[in-house]
């Protein structure tokens, strides 16, 4: 059956072979039936043509509608719904990121990090982080890591400072000064540097000094001045209490020569008083200044050694009177 | 154009890939639904899926064969919510097609509206094979290379397809042609 109407539809259509056609027409004259039931297929397949849909349609134009649909839905939903979802959460994450980065960076460098500080017209007493106390000089200034409680180093940059370091085995107290390096545990010793030399001297304790590979070991009383440009570490007994002057506002005096006595009250009071005399200068002074003005301490030293100051130019001129 | 690889669509193939197939496709969905404008729509929303999903577009049987596939489905879910809609709306007295605007459809004599009901009912391959040899006046032969199918295929499936519209329509054709017709046109 259904090959039969294959065969009617093929020959409908005119697909089959000149056999096939004989053979269909062969069928179609043998009964008037088949005659009819190959009218029906005829007739349906003739009237379908009339539903054939004319088309009015212009790809083209078809294509151009198309385009502008497309094209502006597909942005709108690149970029305004589902970037900015994803790219919102990205930009917590980079706010997280940088700020973790700014952070790490901050620690990294935070290490080689250092503070200053500096005296100006006055004596500066401070606290380290670590619980040691600084008496800085005017005109001093230094610099400590600011992760001071762990490593505990200074950089002396200039002046005269008198260090209190608290004991502390572990965390060696180091101050570098120039090319010398001053090593402690817990101690008290006096560092100035002057006029490109450096001075240690030590109050208590034990104080190691170092410069290139030599290195010097001080206690109580011993001092050792490097100058710039040296590595010759020489240890000395200290002799005088100048140098606690700035620091406890007594000036101590024990057989020092005039001379070095007004050295320091140049330095302390920022005066400039000058011997010119000889015989002045190498006169030895034992006393005791206890927090007075220069003009009181001045006017005793006159009176001591029966001399007289000349005010001149900002300049004090110690002369002899006869 | 019978098999195709599958290709990755970009700008211009679409663009080819449309214009190719558009009109063709239009007219397909035009005789299923005869309102051509619901079929320009129903042509361009398939195109505008593929456009959304066309570097996953992945094509392993003929484009052709593919695509009218992919509308004769579209069309059909349309025909099924086209329905559901009128339900709701009551019109239990009108079809479809006559609820529709006359402008949009074409005046058909009863045969040919009967034989476009039958139609309907045809199966999807089915239909469109009849459709190419119908419509597009295909050879056998091309319409194999177009679909992906052997020529046989194509002979088995027009005669299922004449077979079920004469089925359908044997009634109306006998008293058609036994005249009956002009009896009735005699009466009025």
């Amino acid at each position: 059956m259904s090959d039969r109407d294959e065969l009617l539809i093929k020959h409908l259509l005119n697909e089959t072979s000149t056999e096939e056609d004989t053979q269909v027409l062969q069928w179609i004259a043998e009964d008037p039936a088949n005659k009819e039931y190959y009218n029906q297929f005829k007739k349906i397949w003739d009237t379908s043509k009339a539903l054939e849909p004319k088309s009015t349609i212009d790809e083209d134009q078809a294509w151009k509608n198309f385009k502008t649909k497309v094209t502006p839905s597909n942005q709108q939903e690149a970029k305004v719904v589902p970037l900015r979802y994803k790219y919102g959460w990205l930009k917590i994450a980079a706010i997280f990121l940088i700020a973790a980065g700014i952070w790490s960076t901050y620690r990294i460098f935070s290490a080689a990090d250092y503070i200053s500080v500096g005296a100006g017209k006055e004596v500066l007493v401070k606290t380290l982080p670590d619980g040691s106390t600084i008496t800085m000089n005017r005109n001093s200034l230094l610099s400590f890591a600011s992760n001071f409680k762990d490593h505990r180093a200074i950089r002396m940059q200039k002046g005269e400072i008198f260090f209190k370091v608290t004991p502390n085995k572990e965390k060696p107290f180091i101050i570098d000064v120039e090319k010398v390096k001053i090593k402690v545990v817990g101690t008290s010793f006096n560092v100035k540097y002057l006029n490109e030399q450096t001075e240690v001297i030590v109050e208590t304790g034990i104080v190691k000094v170092s410069i290139g590979g030599a290195d010097v070991e001080l206690r109580k009383g011993e001092k050792v001045i490097v100058k710039n440009g040296t590595t010759e570490l020489k240890k000395e007994i200290n002799t005088d209490q100048l140098y606690t002057f700035y620091r406890n506002r007594t000036l101590i005096l024990n057989s020092n020569p005039l001379s070095k006595v007004i050295e320091t009250l140049n330095e302390a009071y920022q005066v400039n008083i000058v011997i010119e005399d000889p015989r002045i200068k190498n006169l030895l002074l034992t006393t005791t200044f206890p927090e007075d003005s220069l003009d009181h301490i001045l006017q005793t030293i006159c009176e001591t050694f029966n001399i007289k100051q000349v005010h001149s130019e900002g300049k004090i001129l110690l002369v002899n009177k006869s | 154009m019978s098999y195709t690889a599958p290709i990755i669509y970009d700008d211009a193939a679409f663009e080819q890939l449309f214009k190719t197939h558009y009109k063709a496709l239009h007219v397909y969905v035009n005789t299923m639904i005869r309102d051509e404008e619901m079929a320009e729509e129903i042509v361009q929303n398939r195109f505008m899926k593929f456009w959304e999903k066309r570097e996953l577009l992945d094509i392993q049987t003929s484009v052709k064969a593919y695509l009218y596939k992919c509308v004769h489905n579209d069309t059909l879910n349309f025909l099924k919510h086209e329905k559901v809609k009128i339900r709701h709306q009551n019109f239990t007295m009108h079809s479809t097609a006559e609820s529709e605007p006359a402008s949009h459809r074409v005046e058909l004599n009863e045969l040919a509206s009967k034989i476009h009901g039958a139609m309907a009912d045809l199966p999807e391959q089915c239909r469109l094979i009849f459709h190419m040899s119908r419509f597009e006046e295909l050879k056998y032969r091309e319409i194999a290379d177009q679909l992906g199918l052997s020529v046989k295929t194509v002979e088995t499936q027009m005669g299922k397809a004449l077979r079920i519209l004469r089925l359908k329509l044997v009634d109306f054709l006998v008293l058609l042609l036994l005249g009956v017709w002009f009896y009735k046109d005699f009466l009025n």
